[in-house]
């Protein structure tokens, strides 16, 4: 068949039958096509627009997260200074901080925000295999966050129960929000895994479903690699969630004993019978380690694509790397238990879990070195999406070290609930996150509005950020080696706790302000530049993964105009000769071997690779 | 870039055999399974992961001293059981009905021009499907429904037993457990209503089939985790519980 006769009847002929399985019927073969203002932008099913509205809500619901951690300092640093802090809201603002920046933003925008905006670009899809259900997920996860924030409302407000929300008590008085602020936080969990659980049906079911011609699962850039094994995370670690907040919304509405034990609260016998706190604590930690690498695996993926574009150089060892986030996905599964030393658990299974916890820093080493070996010599541009990069390695390893302290019973158990545990989880899944989103977001930002952000906005916003999350989260690592113990109100007469240590508190509270207001910088930049930004061009980093080969910048309903594109190498072809400069799209044939040594070798004695079979999707 | 696309595809030409339209590519890279059936599959590897959690949940909470052994099963949950393996068969039998069909039609389409108004008749549209195929959907039907009332009518017993949620821990799972298997029989009733309007509509077309035969595969599994629930519920004891455990070396409560 040649090109042209392809070109002809492909598209007429068979386009419906292709797109069938990529949004159903429509006039132009991809269906649920935009008709109006409500269509296109509201009840849209373009996973474009889903993914925009997924990242703009999760933003919102950020800028909460750091009002409320910003709060949480002023009381920190000055206590008693601001009288509308008391421990009620402190608690309740502990809660809400935790519960947000690990849901609400990071899991819906890593998923929701990146995964829908770039699976279907990044695997040549014209849209998620279901749309309808995708635009289902945008709006529970919408509702799960109304309803989250209507708990700041509701008599008694949200809860304080700290965002594990242990039982026996998150739902006994005396635990602020426990009127009706726990009921509201559970029903939004539970709402919101039904959106992930949408969303990821969506995520899995396209990436194996919907890859263009050539495009083998080996073929596919790191982030979506990322996103892809996170998601299946998700799928199987959320309903962990599910049934640990549906038993304890038994416990606290009809009264059930999933969780809570016969016991004596305020002087009043409770109803309650023989249940079992750290049952909660198994379920809660079977979820809540995984949900760590569900916001890690597709900031690894992101740090990995833009490593390589702006260092212009080949992922170092790509298969390496894809191997490592499947590894690190699974024995995400079994550490859970190293978040509960301090519960009590039989010896050996502690020794279990410690050496599950760090045999997880073998894969995840290697994809340090693989960044690092990346780097080396390559053509590096400091370029904002570079500089957050750079500054994930940095933090992630800082995160990463002090994880190898904490996964070590021993150690663990003298520093377990001080200010070291929260550096340390701050480190590599608060900060390490947020500065691959950033970093995410403004290495998409040309493609998503079309204009260039601009640079010295994201500068500062850079610097600041990076700089100062050092400068909040590095002391507290000595505060917790002091002793200093994590979730109080106050530290006022503990003689253990020297006065330099308040003073460096209030240091730390004038860091976290600086970085809160600094986030202006970055919305700011966000609306200015989609109004003025300089044109930015198909394709400003001139990358070779197939996202930037659209024909249209903002790419337009079903991504490709009338022809899918055609996949003939790896996503990483950098320091090639191609016909734009130092790189070869992913779309520019002719087709080439997988295996870079077999590529470099000049005599090619290797057969030409059998053409992509209709079952070649696999790993090949 | 768009003339550097074509110039790539010109280039790529003598990769023919994967260019747009080939069959065997619906869906580009993906296997020769829809999406659809992808998509089921991956929502039972959830639904089982909810249920698995659910039981090992049970498992452990039910070494604590407070257990209180079940009540006798009521009648009303074999019915329940039966009910529930009659909607699996008849959406398999659907399921079958409209291959059979649509296999006949094949058939006697290649078989020459009578062969060729046959199939005609068969994918006309509106056209309902077989009156094989709309048996056994009513079929699938009715037990759906009436598992969900007979599922009510076993509450409505135990609760007249004074064995509520909160009476013991094992009826707070009871209660649990059944209301969220029969909002999964509710969450596939939705699915199974719009494969059957369909039907309906356009009778037992390829897009039908695939439908009716997810619907029967989801009630498999429906029917599937329904024992599972069952046998937890009924049949596992705390002595059972301690015993495997004691075998397999893990100490007793």
């Amino acid at each position: 068949m040649d090109p042209g006769s392809d070109s002809k009847d492909s598209t007429a002929a068979h386009q419906n039958e292709h797109d069938g399985g990529a949004g159903g019927e429509g006039e132009h073969g991809y269906g649920h096509e935009p008709h109006s203002f409500v269509t296109r932008y509201i009840w849209s099913q373009d996973h474009k627009v889903i993914a925009i509205q997924y990242t703009l809500t999760a933003l919102v619901v950020g800028v909460i997260g750091i009002v409320l951690s910003d709060l949480m300092r002023l009381q920190l640093g000055f206590p008693g200074k601001f009288q509308f802090i008391d421990p009620t809201s402190y608690y309740q603002y502990i809660t809400m901080h935790g519960m947000i920046m690990v849901i609400y933003l990071l899991t819906a925008i890593f998923l929701g925000g990146f995964g829908n905006y770039l699976i279907p670009l990044m695997v040549g899809a014209r849209d998620m295999v279901f749309p309808f259900l995708n635009m289902l997920s945008y709006w529970f996860y919408l509702l799960a966050v109304l309803i989250l924030i209507g708990s700041f409302f509701v008599p008694g407000g949200p809860t304080g129960a700290g965002w594990t929300l242990y039982p026996p008590q998150a739902i006994l008085p005396g635990t602020p929000g426990v009127e009706s602020g726990i009921v509201v936080m559970l029903v939004s969990l539970l709402v919101f895994i039904a959106a992930a659980t949408m969303g990821g049906l969506n995520y899995v079911t396209t990436i194996l479903q919907a890859r263009t011609r050539g495009m083998t699962l080996m073929r596919m850039p790191l982030t979506v690699w990322g996103i892809f094994v996170a998601t299946i995370l998700a799928l199987l670690a959320f309903p962990a969630l599910f049934v640990s907040g549906v038993m304890m919304l038994l416990d606290r509405v009809l009264g059930t004993s999933f969780f809570m034990p016969a016991l004596v609260s305020m002087g009043q016998t409770t109803g309650y019978s023989g249940g079992s706190p750290l049952l909660f604590q198994h379920l809660f930690w079977f979820f809540g380690h995984p949900e760590v690498y569900i916001v890690a695996l597709p900031a690894f993926g992101i740090i990995s694509d833009l490593i390589s574009v702006h260092a212009r150089k080949a992922i170092f060892g790509y298969r390496m790397m894809v191997w490592a986030i499947v590894v690190i996905g699974a024995l995400s599964f079994v550490v859970w238990a190293h978040h509960m030393y301090v519960s009590g658990m039989h010896p050996l299974f502690g020794f279990f879990f410690a050496v599950t916890t760090l045999v997880i820093a073998v894969p995840t080493a290697l994809k340090v070195y693989n960044w690092t070996l990346t780097l080396w010599r390559g053509d590096i541009h400091m370029t904002v999406p570079m500089l957050f990069a750079l500054g994930f390695i940095s933090t992630f390893l800082i995160g990463g070290l002090t994880g190898l302290f904490l996964g070590n019973v021993s150690v663990d158990i003298p520093l377990s609930n001080t200010y070291f545990v929260v550096a340390h989880f701050h480190m590599v899944m608060g900060v390490s996150p947020v500065l691959a989103v950033f970093g995410g977001i403004y290495h998409w930002y040309p493609k998503v509005s079309g204009r260039m952000y601009h640079e010295g906005l994201a500068r500062w916003h850079f610097w600041i950020t990076f700089l100062g999350a050092y400068a909040i989260f590095f002391p507290m690592h000595y505060l917790g080696l002091l002793g200093m113990p994590r979730r109080y109100y106050s530290y006022d007469s503990y003689a253990f706790i020297p006065e330099s240590a308040h003073q460096l508190n209030a240091f730390i509270t004038v860091a976290a302000l600086v970085v809160g207001v600094a986030q202006l910088l970055f919305l700011v930049n966000l609306g200015w530049s989609a109004a003025r930004g300089r044109a930015a061009g198909g394709n400003p980093w001139r990358a070779v993964s197939l996202e930037w080969q659209t024909p249209e910048t903002p790419p337009t309903h079903g991504n490709w105009g009338p022809q899918l594109p055609v996949v003939y190498r790896g996503p990483y072809a950098y320091g090639r000769t191609g016909p734009e400069g130092d790189f070869l799209p992913q779309n520019i044939g002719p087709d080439e071997p997988d295996d870079q040594h077999a590529r470099a070798r000049p005599t090619a004695q290797a057969p030409p690779r059998r053409p992509l079979a209709p079952d070649g999707g696999g790993a090949s | 870039m768009s003339r550097a696309s074509l110039a790539g595809l010109a280039a790529g030409a003598h990769t023919a055999s994967f260019q747009p339209g080939d069959p065997g590519w619906r869906g580009g890279g993906g296997t020769h399974y829809s999406a659809a059936q992808i998509g089921l599959w991956v929502f039972m590897a959830v639904v089982c992961s909810l249920f698995l959690l659910f039981s090992v949940a049970y498992l452990m909470r039910i070494g604590y001293g407070d257990w209180r052994p079940a009540p006798t099963v009521p009648w009303q949950l074999w019915l329940s059981t039966a009910l529930l393996a009659m909607g699996s068969v008849g959406w398999h039998m659907a399921a079958r009905a409209t291959s059979q069909q649509a296999g006949a039609a094949v058939n006697a389409s290649s078989g020459g021009a009578a062969g060729a108004t046959l199939r005609a008749n068969a994918a006309a549209a509106g056209t309902p499907g077989s009156a094989a195929t709309l048996r056994w959907c009513a079929l699938a039907w009715v037990s759906a429904l009436a598992f969900l009332a007979s599922q009510l009518a076993g509450w409505q017993v135990l609760t007249a037993q004074q064995y509520l949620p909160a009476a013991s821990p094992g009826a707070g799972f009871f209660y649990m457990l059944t209301a969220l298997h029969g909002l999964h029989v509710l969450g596939g009733m939705l699915a199974a209503l719009l494969v059957t309007a369909g039907l309906w509509r356009r009778g037992g077309d390829a897009r039908s089939r695939a439908g009716l035969a997810l619907c029967a595969q989801y009630w498999h599994l429906l029917l599937a985790v329904w024992l599972a629930l069952f046998g937890l519920l009924f049949m596992v004891t705390p002595a059972l519980v301690q015993a495997v455990c004691a075998t397999v070396g893990i100490g007793a409560r």
